[in-house]
C-alpha cells in the first residue's frame, strides 16, 4: 500500500502520535524532574514543580538530593532493599531460564499426548492470579520456620513463572527446526550434546528476549515478595509501598518519590536497550498462539 | 523424542510446578476447608462476701484458652463467611428486604465485601476494555504510518507504561493529580470542569473512574504492540485490491484490517479480563482501598494487612477466584488442546 495520505489526515496522524507520546511518558518526566525538588514544590502547586521555587529559596539551588538522601538514609535503608532485588531478580532469572530452557525444548520437541496436557495445565496455572497460591505458601511457611527468607521467595517466583516461561521457550524452540537435531544426532550427538552444541547457539535470541520478560517478573513483583520476604530482606517495590503509609506521619514524601525514580532508572535502560526484543516477546505469545 | 529424555529434560521445570504451583494449590482447597480449632473462652465467676455488709457478689471473667490439636473439618463455614459468599448475611437480607428486589441489590449485596469486589472488576473490565481495544488500534495505526526514524521513539514511550511496575505506574499518575496544585487538576479547573474541592478520593465513583483511567493507560501499549505486529502481516494484495475496487480507507480498516486483526483482538480481551481479578498495586497506589476493592485486594487484606491471618477466608476467596478464571479460560483450552491435536496429526 502505499503511504501518500491527504494533508489532514497527515496532520492528525502526527498529531495524535504526539499527544500519545506525551500522555505514556510525561509522567514519568515529570515525576524524575520533580524528585529532585524539596515536598512543597513538587506536591505544591504545579508550576512551583517547574520553577522549583522554594528549592530555590530553602537551598540557593533548582535541584536537591533531599528526597534521595532520606530514602538511603539509615532510617529507611532503600539501598538495601535494591540490593536486595538485584539478588532475588539475578536469582530468578538464571534459575528460570535454566529450568524453562531444557522444559521448552522438550515440549517443543514431544508429541505425545501427556506433553499437550501439561501444556494446558502451565495455560491454567499462567492464568491465576498469583495471589491466589499466596495462602497455600504463607500457612507452611510459618509453620516450618522459613518465612521471610531471600531464598524461599526466589524458589517461589521461579516456580509461579516457570508456566510462562515453558510457554515462550516452547515457542521459540518450535521455529527451529526438528531436522537440525536428528542431523546432530546422526553425527554421533547424544540428544544433551545436540540440545547444547547445535541447538542452544541458534537459540540465544529466544533465550534473552525471555530472560527480559522473567527479569520484568521478578523485578515488578509486589504479590509475592511483600507476602513473604521479611522487612529487612524485602524488594524495592514492597518497600516503596511501606514508605507510602509512613510518608503521612513524618512528612516525608519525598523519600517515596525518590524511591520510585530509582526503581523506574533500570526499567528504563532496558526499554532502551532491548526494545525490539521486548516487542518481539509480546507479540510471540499472541501471534504464535 | 523418547519419554525418558522428555521427562528428564522436563524434570526441573515440572517439580518445581508441582512443588510450588500444585502442592500449594491442594493446600490452599485445604486451608478452605480446615482449621486448626479455635481458642475456647472459657467465663470463670469469681464471687465473695463482703464482710460488712454480708452481700456476696460475682465477678465474669473471659479468659481465652488455646486449644491444640488436628484441623477441625469447617464445612463451607468459610465459604459462607461474610467476607466470602456471605450466604446469611444474603438469606436475612432476602427474607428481612421489602423494597423490592433493586434495593436487595443495592442496599445488601453490594455492600457485602466479595460481591462489591465482583462488581468492581466487572465495572473496570466493561468500561476499560473497550477503550484498550479502540486506542490500541488507533496508536497501533498511526504509528505505523508514521515517518520511520519516528516510530522507534514512539515505541520506547509507548512502552512505559505497560513495563513500569504497577505500583510506580499508578503512583506517579496519582501524584500528578491528586493535589489541589496538581497539574491536571488545575488544568481541568481552570477549564471548570471540576468543583474546588474535587478530590479523586470523594467518591467510589470517582476512584473507581481513576482506577478504570489507570487501567486504560497501563494496558494500551501491549494492545498497541500486539495489533502493531498484526499490521505487518496484513495481506498488501487484499489492501491493494479493496484499493482498486475503490473502497475508502474506513472501508479498507472494517473490511480488510480489522478481519485480520480479529484473533488478536480476542487475545488481548481474554488477557485482559483475566489480569482484570489481578489488579492490586493501583488500590494502594491510588490510596482507594477505602472505595475501591478488587478480589485480589480482599484475598492480600486476609492475608498481609491483617495482623491476625484469616487463612480460612483468604483460601475460600482464592479457590472462588480460581475456578472463576478457569471458566474464563475454558473455551481457550478447548480451542488449544483442538489446534494441538490438529498440528499433531
Amino acid at each position: 500500500m502505499t503511504k501518500r495520505h491527504p494533508l489532514a489526515l497527515l496532520v492528525l496522524i502526527y498529531g495524535f502520535a504526539a499527544l500519545w507520546v506525551v500522555v505514556a511518558a510525561f509522567p514519568f518526566v515529570w515525576t524524575t524532574w520533580g524528585s529532585m525538588k524539596i515536598e512543597t514544590d513538587f506536591f505544591g502547586h504545579w508550576v512551583k514543580n517547574l520553577t522549583g521555587e522554594d528549592t530555590l529559596r530553602s537551598f540557593g539551588t533548582y535541584f536537591t538530593t533531599l528526597g534521595y538522601d532520606s530514602a538511603f538514609s539509615a532510617k529507611k535503608q532503600f539501598g538495601q532493599a535494591v540490593g536486595n532485588t538485584m539478588i532475588i531478580t539475578v536469582c530468578t532469572v538464571v534459575i528460570s531460564l535454566t529450568f524453562g530452557t531444557l522444559g521448552g525444548y522438550a515440549l517443543a520437541r514431544s508429541t505425545a499426548r501427556y506433553a499437550f496436557v501439561l501444556l494446558i495445565i502451565a495455560l491454567v496455572f499462567r492464568a491465576m492470579p498469583h495471589i491466589t497460591l499466596v495462602s497455600g505458601y504463607m500457612e507452611p511457611l510459618f509453620r516450618w520456620g522459613i518465612w521471610g527468607e531471600t531464598w524461599v521467595a526466589v524458589i517461589v517466583l521461579v516456580a509461579i513463572n516457570q508456566p510462562f516461561t515453558i510457554w515462550m521457550m516452547r515457542s521459540f524452540f518450535m521455529n527451529v527446526p526438528r531436522e537440525l537435531d536428528e542431523s546432530a544426532m546422526i553425527d554421533g550427538c547424544n540428544r544433551l550434546q545436540g540440545f547444547w552444541y547445535v541447538i542452544m547457539p541458534v537459540m540465544w535470541p529466544g533465550v534473552i528476549t525471555t530472560g527480559l520478560f522473567s527479569f520484568l517478573l521478578a523485578y515488578n513483583d509486589f504479590t509475592v515478595t511483600s507476602a513473604l520476604l521479611s522487612q529487612q530482606n524485602t524488594t524495592m517495590i514492597p518497600r516503596i509501598a511501606g514508605f507510602l503509609g509512613s510518608a503521612q506521619n513524618d512528612g516525608d514524601q519525598m523519600a517515596a518519590v525518590a524511591a520510585v525514580v530509582t526503581a523506574t532508572a533500570p526499567l528504563f535502560v532496558l526499554i532502551m536497550v532491548f526494545q525490539r526484543q521486548l516487542v518481539s516477546g509480546l507479540t510471540a505469545g499472541a501471534v504464535k498462539g | 523424542m523418547p519419554h525418558r529424555a522428555f521427562f528428564a529434560f522436563l524434570m526441573p521445570s515440572l517439580l518445581a510446578m508441582v512443588l510450588f504451583i500444585l502442592l500449594p494449590l491442594f493446600s490452599v482447597g485445604y486451608q478452605s476447608l480446615f482449621s486448626p480449632p479455635r481458642d475456647i473462652e472459657t467465663i470463670s465467676e469469681i464471687c465473695s462476701t463482703n464482710f460488712l455488709t454480708g452481700v456476696r457478689s460475682c465477678e465474669q471473667t473471659i479468659s481465652m484458652e488455646k486449644v491444640e490439636g488436628p484441623n477441625v473439618f469447617r464445612g463451607l463455614d468459610f465459604f459462607c463467611g461474610r467476607s466470602v459468599l456471605a450466604c446469611n448475611e444474603l438469606a436475612t437480607g432476602w427474607s428481612e428486604n421489602t423494597q423490592g428486589a433493586g434495593y436487595f441489590w443495592s442496599k445488601v449485596v453490594l455492600n457485602l465485601p466479595l460481591y462489591k469486589a465482583m462488581a468492581f472488576t466487572l465495572f473496570y473490565t466493561v468500561l476499560t476494555t473497550p477503550f484498550i481495544l479502540a486506542l490500541g488500534l488507533v496508536v497501533a495505526l498511526v504509528v505505523d504510518n508514521l515517518w520511520r526514524p519516528l516510530r522507534g521513539p514512539t515505541i520506547f514511550a509507548s512502552l512505559l507504561p505497560f513495563i513500569v511496575t504497577p505500583l510506580v505506574g499508578s503512583l506517579v499518575l496519582f501524584w500528578m493529580t491528586d493535589n489541589t496544585g496538581g497539574l491536571l487538576y488545575s488544568i481541568t479547573n481552570g477549564l471548570a470542569f471540576w468543583a474546588d474541592d474535587f478530590s479523586l478520593r470523594a467518591s467510589p465513583q470517582a476512584t473507581w473512574a481513576v482506577i478504570a483511567v489507570y487501567g486504560v493507560w497501563h494496558v494500551t501499549p501491549f494492545a498497541f504492540v500486539v495489533f502493531y505486529a498484526g499490521l505487518q502481516t496484513v495481506s498488501q494484495d487484499q489492501l491493494e485490491a479493496a484499493m482498486i475496487d475503490g473502497a475508502p480507507r474506513i472501508d479498507r480498516l472494517r473490511y480488510v484490517i480489522i478481519p485480520h486483526l480479529m484473533p488478536l483482538i480476542t487475545f488481548v480481551l481474554l488477557i485482559h479480563i483475566m489480569d482484570a481479578f489481578r489488579v492490586l498495586e493501583p488500590i494502594f497506589g491510588f490510596q482507594a482501598a477505602a472505595n475501591a476493592q478488587s478480589v485480589s485486594y480482599l484475598i492480600y487484606e486476609h492475608l498481609v494487612l491483617q495482623a491476625d491471618k484469616r487463612y480460612g477466608s483468604a483460601a475460600a476467596t482464592s479457590v472462588l477466584t480460581i475456578v472463576m478464571v478457569f471458566i474464563l479460560l475454558f473455551p481457550v483450552l478447548v480451542r488449544t488442546w483442538r489446534d494441538f491435536r490438529i498440528a499433531a496429526r
